[in-house]
């Protein structure tokens, strides 16, 4: 990726991808063999305000393979929450609802589901766990019962009881120290590690076939981040759940994904194996991602490489390639029609949305 | 929370002792001598000195204190100078209509405030919010004697649905507890609301809407439980201010409560009456913030750790 005049020269994340070596090019031809869990295709999310309609997801397409990681990367705002609170039938509605697309689970078309027929795949077909891990529990509930309330909520014909003991096994299985304890403890009798075990185990308990994960690290220290990263990496790997990981933190997509999928301004630019988005990005907005990870050898600021320039609002997106005003390879022609995603030729497992590669321009 | 318990029931001793001191010593300095008002005008020297040593004024003013709080403590209250009778058969006979109406105009307030709340604050926005919202507004600025007086208009003189006043029978209770509970579940619908709309938006509704739970369950579980803390502050104060404020409800009703108990014991100077009435509106305001600050605790675990260990 040193290729492009894009990248400063400190080469930044070459620290970062080392984790890629182990996979070859069969990686791929394994990873696209397992099975589909859950296949997005073409959805859209319209922000109806008062000052009008706002695009906040367009034609976002991508799919959820049992047992793999799919990161979901972009800068804030981009739409990354947006997509994860439609997958869950949690769009804060009003303003933003559906407005086209399918969320297909099985046989079924989550996209087609009213929000109260969403509840029963809610913890049960698919699980979250939220940024925030000292608002997302509530203050006046013991973390035991919280865990309990989703398991009877899926499962009435429980007793509460046996619910109490599999909320029990599900504190243990996280990994949780004196698990009898934290399940009589109030939230805020718990560290914010804590918290987040609490809600993995609670996302976790009706074994759902998909995890989604709103950067569950973020507001955590560095150590307990490493932690909560290796728990859902372990639950990953034992329960063989489908795990889609929203973050801004291109170190922890190199260290989680399988797949990654780059957004920007609510549309998917680029969509590839993690070892493909690491080794050979195309979308020159993923390229500035990864140009922008901190190198652990950089010792001034004048190391750190940003992309230039903000993402627009989606009130004022620009015309073209949502990404033009910042980008180093835009033409004239970028700014006139917008790039679809398509193929790489060669590799129908790596999609880009960028005239550059689409049309082949070379450097 | 055992400590808490303890200590916030010793606060409640010493509140009620200073509110005894208080209440004796100034309606003792207040003008108008009680002897002469019970005998009239005409009566001699000789049989006022005789009456007020019989009564036990004629002794310094703080062993009548003391006499009049151990007596207290023993449940025993004095007798009215002009009733023949003793203060706390008066007072009960009194506060069974009291409390009966402000006791059911309460419960009126905190279920319909709460339930109107919480409705407004789910429809935050829409026509429904805007309707119940303009109908508590129009609660708290209609003063209580107004309500009052056009039930009684309505529903007594016009519709004949209701009796006009008295307290013979459960009918008869109907339009004073709505005029004594209207400005109050006005209220507690508005701290409900403005409660509820700040903790529908927290992280951790959330959290339980993607547990699968039913909405109301959410709503109700873990957004109201979460609301109950400024919603037990208004309604605590309240359940003292609706006991204390039925006095002008039951004048308006003809209802022999404890409220027009004391305006007659004041116009009078019935200074056992109303010391035995002062004593008991303070009791009840006493009790209901302790029952406040308890309930704070059980509703809120944060507040338990760090009451306990203050
Ligand atoms: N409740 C909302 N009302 C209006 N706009 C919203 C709301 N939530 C998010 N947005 C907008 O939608 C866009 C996508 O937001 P989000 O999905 O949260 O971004 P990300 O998670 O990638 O940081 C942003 O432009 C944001 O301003
Ligand atoms: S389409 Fe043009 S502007 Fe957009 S990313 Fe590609 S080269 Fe840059
Ligand atoms: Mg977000």
């Amino acid at each position: 990726m040193a290729d492009t005049n894009f990248i400063p020269a400190t080469g930044a994340s070459a620290g970062a991808v080392n984790t890629f070596d182990a996979y070859g090019a069969g990686a791929v031809e394994r990873m696209s063999k397992a099975e589909k869990v859950l296949d997005v295709q073409d959805l859209s999310v319209t922000l109806f305000t008062e000052d009008g309609e706002l695009p906040a997801l367009q034609g976002v397409s991508f799919a959820m393979r049992k047992g793999e990681t799919l990161a979901v990367v972009g800068e804030s705002g981009c739409g990354k929450s947006m997509t994860a609170l439609a997958l869950m039938g949690q769009l804060p509605t009003p303003p933003a609802r559906i407005v086209g697309g399918h969320i297909n689970f099985g046989s079924t078309d989550l996209a087609a589901l009213s929000r109260d027929q969403m509840r029963e795949h809610r913890g049960s077909s698919i699980g979250m766990i939220f940024q925030e891990p000292m608002t997302s529990l509530n203050p006046v509930m013991k973390a035991g019962r919280q865990i309990r309330e989703g398991i009877l909520v899926h499962n009435p014909q429980m007793s509460k009881a046996d619910a109490d003991a599999r909320a029990l096994e599900m504190i243990k299985l996280v990994g949780i120290p004196a698990p009898q304890k934290v399940f009589n403890s109030y939230p805020h009798e718990l560290s914010g590690g804590m918290r987040q075990r609490v809600m993995i185990a609670m996302a976790l308990a009706c074994e759902p076939k998909i995890l989604i994960c709103d950067e569950p690290t973020t507001a955590l220290d560095v150590t307990i981040q490493a932690q909560i990263l290796q728990l859902i990496d372990r639950m990953r790997e034992e329960l063989g759940t489908a795990v889609l990981l929203i973050t801004h933190d291109m170190g922890v997509v190199s260290e989680m994904a399988d797949w990654v999928l780059v957004m920007y301004t609510g549309h998917v630019i680029e969509y590839a194996t993690a070892y493909n988005i690491f080794h050979h990005p195309l979308h020159p907005y993923t390229q500035g991602l990864i140009a922008s990870i901190p190198d652990v050898n950089a010792v001034t600021e004048d190391d750190l490489y940003a992309i230039p320039g903000n993402v627009p609002m989606l009130s004022d997106l620009p015309s073209g390639c949502p990404f033009h005003p910042r980008c180093p390879f835009a033409r004239q022609e970028c700014a006139e029609r917008k790039p679809t995603m398509a193929p790489v030729p060669g590799d129908e497992y790596h999609q880009v949305a960028c005239w550059k590669t689409i049309e082949n321009w070379g450097e | 929370m055992r400590d808490f318990l303890i200590r916030r029931a010793l606060q409640a001793v010493a509140v009620m002792l200073c509110i005894s001191a208080i209440t004796f010593f100034v309606l003792n300095v207040v003008p108008g001598d009680p002897v002469r008002i019970m005998l009239g005008d005409l009566a001699s020297e000789e049989a006022l000195e005789t009456v007020r040593h019989r009564m036990g004024l004629d002794q310094p003013v703080f062993v009548q204190y003391f006499n009049w709080l151990t007596n207290m403590l023993r449940g025993d209250f004095g007798d009215s100078y002009f009733q023949r009778a003793p203060v706390i058969q008066l007072l009960g006979r009194s506060l069974a209509v009291t409390a009966r109406l402000a006791g059911f105009a309460y419960l009126f307030a905190l279920i319909s405030g709460v339930t109107i709340g919480v409705v407004a604050a789910v429809n935050h926005g829409n026509a429904i919010d805007r309707i119940l919202m303009s109908i508590a507004v129009l609660g708290i600025s209609a003063p209580a004697f107004w309500v009052a007086l056009l039930l009684q208009i309505v529903f007594a003189l016009n519709l004949h649905w209701l009796p006009l006043s008295g307290t013979k029978t459960a009918a008869h209770f109907v339009l004073p507890v709505i005029a004594l509970g209207t400005r109050y579940f006005a209220s507690i619908s508005r701290v409900t609301r403005t409660a509820m709309l700040e903790v529908l938006s927290q992280d951790f509704m959330r959290t339980a809407e993607a547990k699968g739970l039913r909405k109301w369950a959410v709503i109700l579980r873990h957004g109201l439980r979460n609301a109950l803390i400024p919603i037990i502050t208004i309604a605590g104060t309240q359940l003292g201010d609706i006991f204390t404020g039925s006095i002008l409800v039951e004048t308006i009703f003809s209802m022999n409560g404890v409220g027009s108990l004391m305006v007659n014991s004041i116009n009078q100077r019935d200074l056992p009456l109303i010391e035995g009435g002062v004593m008991y509106i303070a009791l009840i305001c006493v009790v209901v913030y302790l029952i406040v600050d308890v309930l704070y605790a059980v509703v809120d675990p944060r507040i338990r750790l760090s009451g306990g260990e203050a």
